[in-house]
């Protein structure tokens, strides 16, 4: 082998490890998602004054706490002066932005859109958040995305309604089309982050870059989604929540999460935006996995083939290695 | 100089002041005075930062040899495109 296959291969290598960070994101995620459910059917989230309140305050605390472990994370790995030195440039000011949009607009849009629309709706709609982030690098990161890739993406996607999908039942959300819209906010708030913290990973280090945006959400989620959306009751869950054993269940699945969001930004910059997106939304079949694993939810036909489908998409994303070596067109 | 940059965006800063391309040892021992003391300042997650920089297109590979120790050598220097995204360095670095 001469030199220049060895370095192709070493580069490959870098970013295959990009797409198992991809699935692993997914994973993760799901897993993340099924504890932080366990966790919305103790005190105090079942207490509720509104039915917008627990899911909220449950996002805000989710990333707080994952702000916290991936600090921890980063103290110990010896990254944890570069906060401060990110902050002071631009780049890092677009990883806070890029965490505005991933967490107040983004979660908070996906959890208002589960209560007022339904899972099923929700979740379906969400999921096309790799194919607007698609688009997005495309633009704005020159993003090489080839055709293979693009029926992955899209196969993903369809995998994702299908697995989510149950025929509308009897109960009515009289804000069903409110809920709708708020999830596709979600998918453009998921897409855009992806995309703006992948520009800001191009000079800060994806690793202090999540813990940047974790504590950022956390801080909008304090000082401007609580009081503006919920007001007075939102502070009494928050700080209620310590009182209670939910506090550790949300702690476990923020540990998760945030392990999660590390995957997410490092296959996003080892292998590309839009890649590392279609991978992440594999947490939509992760999750079903671990809810019957943990919960015993039932598996259906549906389930399965969506799931397949899933699979055959995130088989296509990283099918051409030639793509994954050089991720742009620069 | 001023405060100091991330690590990785002093790396490109750095590839931009070179005429010629720059190994991963010799950046470490360029910004070892500044870093040196950092848990993170190691050869494979330079490395590693090198490679991903490369992938993105923000720095293009010059020569690339192999050691004594069968080691794969290479040489980066800045691209075009990652010349571009220094506009975003802090003033004290321009």
């Amino acid at each position: 082998m001469n030199t220049t296959e060895r370095l192709e291969k070493q580069e490959l290598r870098h970013a295959k490890s990009g797409l198992g960070f991809g699935v692993v994101s997914g994973m993760t995620w799901g897993l993340s998602g099924v504890i932080m459910s366990i966790a919305f059917g103790m005190a105090p989230f079942t207490e509720g004054a509104s039915l917008l309140v627990a899911p909220l305050v449950g996002a805000a605390l989710h990333d707080g706490f994952a702000g916290f472990w991936v600090f921890l994370f980063n103290l110990f790995n010896g990254k944890w002066r570069e906060y401060g030195r990110s902050l002071r440039t631009k780049p890092g000011l677009l990883v806070c932005l890029a965490a505005m949009f991933g967490g107040p607009i983004g979660m908070s849009g996906y959890m208002l859109g589960i209560t007022l629309a339904g899972p099923s709706y929700a979740l379906a709609i969400t999921a096309i958040y790799p194919a607007i982030g698609a688009i997005l690098s495309v633009v704005i990161l020159k993003e090489k995305i080839g055709v293979r890739t693009w029926i992955g993406i899209l196969l993903s996607i369809i995998g994702v309604a299908i697995v989510s999908w149950v025929p509308p039942d009897a109960t009515s959300f009289p804000y069903f089309y409110a809920g709708i819209a708020l999830a596709f906010l979600a998918a453009i708030g998921w897409g855009t982050e992806g995309v703006i913290s992948g520009f800001g990973m191009d000079m800060v280090d994806p690793e202090v870059a999540v813990g940047i945006r974790e504590a950022t959400s956390f801080f909008v989620y304090l000082v401007a989604v609580i009081p503006l959306l919920l007001g007075v009751v939102g502070y009494q869950m928050l700080f209620g929540a310590f009182t209670t054993a939910s506090i550790g269940v949300i702690a476990i699945a923020a540990l998760l999460g945030g392990g999660s969001y590390i995957c997410w930004y490092l296959a996003i910059n080892k292998t590309g935006a839009s890649r590392a997106m279609a991978l992440n939304i594999t947490y939509a079949l992760w999750s079903v996995f671990f809810s019957w694993l943990l919960l015993g939810t039932q598996i259906t036909p549906t389930l399965i083939i969506g799931g397949l489908t899933i699979v055959a998409g995130a088989v296509l994303v990283g099918a051409n290695p030639k793509e994954l070596i050089n991720l742009r067109k620069v | 100089m001023a405060v100091l940059l991330p690590l990785r965006f002093r790396i490109l800063h750095l590839m931009s002041t070179k005429e010629a391309g720059v190994t991963s040892a010799e950046i470490m021992q360029e910004l070892g005075s500044d870093y040196g003391k950092e848990k993170q300042f190691k050869k494979k997650a330079m490395e590693g930062h090198l490679i991903s920089m490369r992938a993105l297109g923000l720095i293009e590979v010059e020569t690339v040899s192999i050691d004594e120790k069968d080691e794969l050598i290479t040489s980066y220097k800045i691209s075009e495109f990652g010349t571009g995204r220094l506009k975003f360095l802090p003033q004290a670095y321009k």
